[in-house]
């Protein structure tokens, strides 16, 4: 993903966003489409004799483990800010103190044990010392076999399914870093990560349901979802885990666009966009209506995870730093595709937390805990300059809470702020703002204060930059900037395990 | 007559360009045939004679031989076409064979509006992107 996402970024400030360019290799033929049912599938033949079960019936104590170290312990933690607060870590890298998903203690009091966590994907190194304890079940669509290589992948090299299972459940140990839930039972299931049929897509849903999944997780799209994959992703949602709705997260994608009418998109889906280290939506995070939730996928710096070991992998030693370059280029892991196991990882949290919680129960949960991005602030609308060096910037208030507030500009070119400017009422809700220092030509951030703390807190700041250009009168577009700012929250860990305790 | 004479190779070749279309979240979808050349993504499957299409978004497509249908009835809908029953992909929903692969999406259509029917469409090889 690193690649492609990297190759996004390129063709985004070039003015392009194709993502169809690429080649299509290989791939197996499919020569079995046989889905596996109680009747004609032979039971997994795994090391780990776990039987799958139709659920997790039982209601696990969760085992606080106090004076776990899990910062020493794991030699790498230090560097997972997106679910650790490290203060050195985080001012070398000038994190907002907000841009983790507020684990608190939690990461010692629960660790997704007995909640199975299907991983859709390709790439899996199973054999990773960070991952294998946790494994469960491997399984190709393709081939119906067990996935037993070292890096199972359809492309000559690649990493994706060992860098998402890691983010989700890579063990607490004394090496590398650890998953959100490191207790989490894992399925691993294989699809092509190139041209895939339906008919394969499906099966992979329907393995992922055989074995037990309470939760699939799902970093990757079609960009065009089919009626009976929609179907077969609906009604596991639905009928799941007993009735209770088995929990389906995708990825919002990586285009900085509306999201397309493909899985993400599914009502029944959790969709997940990415925040960046200031806690905000990422350049690239798809957006829209369909949109659920968000967390840290990563921008100016990397998800630190998992990387197949060896000449499989682009790292020396089995894991991608949140800085990694190889061969002079960035390769960290960014993108939805971190976030959304992020997500899938604090839903098995939750369901350690109470076993019974239906997905409309979650849902509404996550809906009410998340932290908001870009609902009930300020919405930015519009702006006229008349290729003025004083641009007038106004906007829409969403919310008469927050009407009290100034606005900064953050110059590109130089990194020099200015403002902040006060608001003042244009009526009917909308706001407005003379800049009344005389800025250069170059492009500006709009970053949205808090009245009281101007100082510190950015209580809304836009990624949409806009351009002081005396030859042109540029203007933002309202509509794009409506759609962006669409409101979605930021996981809350804590608020989210609070309220279900409640 | 010239506009006869004109009209006539058009006619010719017109069925060789015809798009085609299929159901989808209960609307039409056209599909735009491609000639499969190198620039096309050569798709490995057990399905026939893969032929390509681009869609309304400009995402490139492949359909074969091959049909999924959702349906209670499928013992019915085996008997009333000529189909071949590949697997069960999952509960209800069914993988099929059809005959020709010319009468793909006529019989995929078909089957669309066919009441006993819940939806039916080709088996699409689909580009997974990872994100």
């Amino acid at each position: 993903m690193r690649y492609i996402v990297l190759a996004f970024f390129l063709l985004f400030f070039y003015g392009c966003g194709s993502d169809t360019d690429e080649k299509v290799p290989t791939e197996p033929t499919e020569t079995n489409t046989t889905e596996p049912t109680e009747t004609n599938t032979t039971e997994p033949t795994e090391t780990n004799t776990t039987e799958p079960t139709e659920t997790n019936t039982t209601e696990p104590e969760p085992e606080p483990e106090p004076s776990l170290p899990l910062a020493t312990q794991n030699p790498l933690f230090y560097q997972q800010w997106a679910i650790h607060y490290d203060a050195e870590f985080y001012a070398q890298n000038r994190i907002s103190s907000d841009a983790h998903i507020n684990p608190q203690d939690l990461l010692q009091r629960y660790s997704g044990k007995t909640i199975r966590v299907a991983v859709i994907d390709d790439g899996f190194d199973v054999n990773h010392p960070d991952l294998k304890e946790n494994i469960i079940i491997t399984k190709s669509v393709l081939t119906d076999a067990q996935v037993v290589s070292d890096v199972s992948h359809t492309n000559d090299t690649d990493h994706h399914g060992t860098s998402v299972a890691g983010i989700i459940g890579a063990k607490n140990n004394t090496i590398g870093i650890m998953g959100l839930a490191s207790n989490v039972e894992l399925i691993l299931i294989k699809i092509p990560m190139d041209y895939s049929s339906d008919a394969a897509n499906i099966k992979a849903f329907d393995l992922a349901e055989f074995y037990g999944a309470d939760i699939i997780n799902c970093s990757w799209g079609t960009g065009e979802i089919s009626d009976g994959l929609r179907a077969k992703i609906a009604d596991l949602a639905n009928n799941g885990r007993n009735g209770k709705g088995t929990l389906v997260v995708f990825a919002s994608g990586n285009n900085n666009t509306l999201m397309l009418n493909d899985e993400s998109s599914i009502e029944e889906v959790f969709g997940v966009g990415a925040t960046d280290r200031e806690g905000l939506r990422t350049l690239y995070s798809d957006f829209g209506p369909d949109l659920d939730l968000s967390a840290p996928g990563g921008d100016l710096l990397g998800i630190t995870t998992l990387d197949p070991l060896g000449s499989d992998g682009s790292s020396a030693d089995g894991y991608i730093r949140f800085d990694q370059f190889t061969d002079g280029v960035e390769s960290y892991f960014i993108g939805t595709s971190a976030a959304a196991p992020i997500v899938s990882a604090a839903l098995a949290l939750a369901l350690e937390a109470d076993p019974d919680l239906t997905r409309t129960q979650l849902f509404e949960h996550l809906q009410y805990t998340s932290k908001r991005v870009g609902q009930n602030v300020p919405y930015l609308h519009d702006m006229v300059r008349s290729s003025s060096n004083t641009p007038l910037i106004t906007g829409t208030l969403a919310s008469s809470e927050f009407s009290d507030f100034s606005v900064r500009l953050l110059s590109y070119a130089n990194g020099l702020s200015y403002g902040p400017y006060s608001i003042s009422s244009l009526g009917s809700n909308e706001w407005g703002t003379f800049v009344t220092d005389s800025l250069a030509e170059g492009e500006y951030m709009i970053e949205v204060f808090a009245k009281e703390s101007e100082t510190s807190d950015i209580i809304f700041a836009t990624d949409q930059s806009f351009i002081i250009d005396n030859e042109l009168n540029t203007y933002t577009d309202k509509e794009l900037q409506r759609n962006d700012f669409y409101g979605y929250g930021k996981l809350d860990l804590s608020e989210l395990i609070e309220r279900i305790l409640k | 007559m010239r506009r006869f004479l004109f009209l006539f190779p058009l006619l010719l070749t017109t069925p060789l360009l015809a798009q085609e279309y299929y159901y989808n979240n209960k609307q039409k979808v056209q599909l735009t045939p491609i000639e499969s050349n190198t620039s096309t993504p050569q798709i490995r499957s057990s399905m026939k004679k893969i032929r390509y299409f681009e869609t309304p978004n400009k995402q490139i497509v492949g359909v074969g031989d091959e049909i999924i249908l959702k349906t209670q009835e499928i013992q019915k809908v085996l008997a009333r076409y000529d189909l071949t029953l590949i697997s069960e992909l999952s509960q209800d929903l069914y993988l099929l064979r059809v005959r020709d692969c010319s009468e793909l999406f006529t019989l995929s259509n078909t089957l669309y509006e066919d009441s006993e029917v819940e939806f039916a469409h080709p088996n699409f090889q689909r580009k997974v992107q990872k994100r």
